[in-house]
């Protein structure tokens, strides 16, 4: 995959299944086709230990309507996996040291499972600098045979809160201290930046009750001071939800923005809603 | 000018291999000494050759297969409506033509093993094919999402024990634009 050039990427969350067709240019990202099929409540239900489609006919369903839609003539796609199923870790990879292995030593003393059913891959950041993540692997399997039973037929496997990052650390607009926090339906996770360089990483569950600006605020600060701030100086949303939590943490005092506005004509939605438009930067 | 993006987390149960730098500028290294040597030419030759070959019998057998088809049906009580379209079917789309366009967007390393036509109301392929690279075989997928001659592709199951071997189904839509 090249830059300017058209990726096909398929999001599942618990709310919905989605598809775009997404390219990246100096502007940011461009979303050619979109479409989004709403899931039942508890069709996907997102979690590091147990299954996560619990209707596999449900969530079939809504991905061949997906595929409908794009009609996207059998082109290989990035399937990406919600927040709130993995474990992450930031970490300095030693000289040489193999990346995966040594990033399969440090996320095995925090997995809640055997390592052995761990797929394990890191994102680099630059330098020694890894942005790791472990997922079960039979979670990922029911992922991509959902997927295709739908009709795709996959590439890579992404994860949103990865895509994300991947994105947000190529936007010039993020250099100084800032905190992105990307959302997803089930969970969240906060990216804190210094100079365009990620310096603190966290996830959470996510509960959207009215006061949910209050905590994502709080957890931005926490954040920040992670990284060795005081305060999270701007913060960027992404992810569904964000023009409610960005109006949320404005009427708090705090320089909240959307992540992103792509160049999308008649998109229904806003693009900073699409956490994971990253993944098609490979 | 396109540019290459940065390399992104693979999470896939099955990976795509990945080539590093160094492994890919021996491979090509090495593929140089391949090119130049004078075996070489023989072997493309005997290659293309070989895949004439198939794609003559594939042809001969898409063939036989629409000539089966027109005989059944001109067993079938007359009138039925979806006649007069198989046969504009069959004569807007030959197997001839069809195997031509299909091969026009075969990469090199991707040969057809097998081809079933179905003449209804539009004509649907059945096709089985082996590449010698998975890479290949994205770039004959890439064609066919391109492609305004195919359409409805479904690619069905993958093997990828030494050569891959894939079966896809679609239908050809001919000239249409």
């Amino acid at each position: 995959m090249s830059w300017g050039r058209s990726q096909l990427v398929v999001a599942l969350d618990a709310g919905s299944a989605t598809g775009a067709t997404v390219s990246w240019g100096l502007g940011g990202p461009r979303v050619g086709a979109l479409s989004r099929v709403p899931l039942a409540a508890g069709a996907v239900v997102p979690s590091p230990i147990e299954a996560n489609i619990a209707r596999p006919e449900a969530v079939r369903e809504a991905l061949a309507s997906v595929r409908e839609a794009l009609g996207v003539n059998g082109r290989r796609a990035v399937l990406v996996l919600p927040e709130g199923i993995s474990r992450t870790l930031l970490i300095d990879v030693p000289p040489r040291a193999t990346v995966r292995e040594y990033a399969r030593f440090r996320l095995s003393q925090a997995l809640p499972y055997p390592a052995s059913e761990a797929v394990v891959d890191a994102l680099p950041l630059g330098g020694r600098r890894h942005l790791c993540a472990a997922v079960r692997r039979g979670l990922v399997e029911a992922y991509e045979a959902a997927a295709r039973s739908a009709g795709f037929v996959l590439g890579r496997v992404d994860l949103a809160p990865l895509a994300a990052v991947a994105a947000l650390r190529r936007r010039t607009d993020v250099g100084g201290a800032a905190v992105a926090v990307i959302l997803g339906d089930a969970a969240f996770s906060l990216a804190a930046f210094e100079g365009g360089s990620l310096v603190a990483f966290r996830s959470r569950r996510r509960d959207c009750a009215p006061d949910e600006p209050e905590r994502l605020r709080d957890e931005a600060i926490r954040t920040a001071a992670l990284a060795g701030t005081d305060a999270p100086g701007r913060i960027a949303v992404l992810g569904p939800g964000t023009p409610d939590v960005v109006r949320g943490l404005r009427e708090l005092g705090l320089p909240a923005e959307p992540a992103w506005r792509a160049g999308a004509p008649g998109l229904p939605l806003e693009a900073a809603e699409l956490a994971w438009l990253g993944a098609a930067l490979g | 000018m396109a540019r290459r993006g940065p390399r992104l987390t693979d999470f896939s149960t099955h990976p795509r291999r990945r080539i590093a730098p160094a492994d890919a500028a021996f491979l090509l290294a090495a593929a140089l000494v391949i090119a130049s040597a004078a075996g070489a030419a023989l072997r493309w030759s005997a290659e293309w050759r070989h895949r004439g070959a198939e794609a003559a019998r594939t042809l001969v057998e898409a063939e036989a297969a629409a000539e089966k088809a027109r005989l059944l049906e001109s067993r079938r009580p007359s009138g039925e409506p979806t006649l007069a379209a198989q046969a504009q079917a069959t004569a807007e789309a030959p197997p001839q033509r069809v195997v031509a366009d299909l091969s026009a967007l075969l990469p090199a390393d991707v040969r057809l093993q097998s081809l079933g036509l179905d003449y209804r109301d539009r004509v649907l392929l059945d096709l089985r094919v082996a590449a010698r690279r998975a890479e290949a075989y994205d770039v004959f997928l890439q064609r066919l999402a391109e492609s305004k001659r195919f359409g409805d592709v479904v690619p069905g199951a993958e093997t990828r024990e030494g050569e891959l071997l894939a079966s896809l189904r679609m239908s050809y839509r001919g000239a249409a634009p």
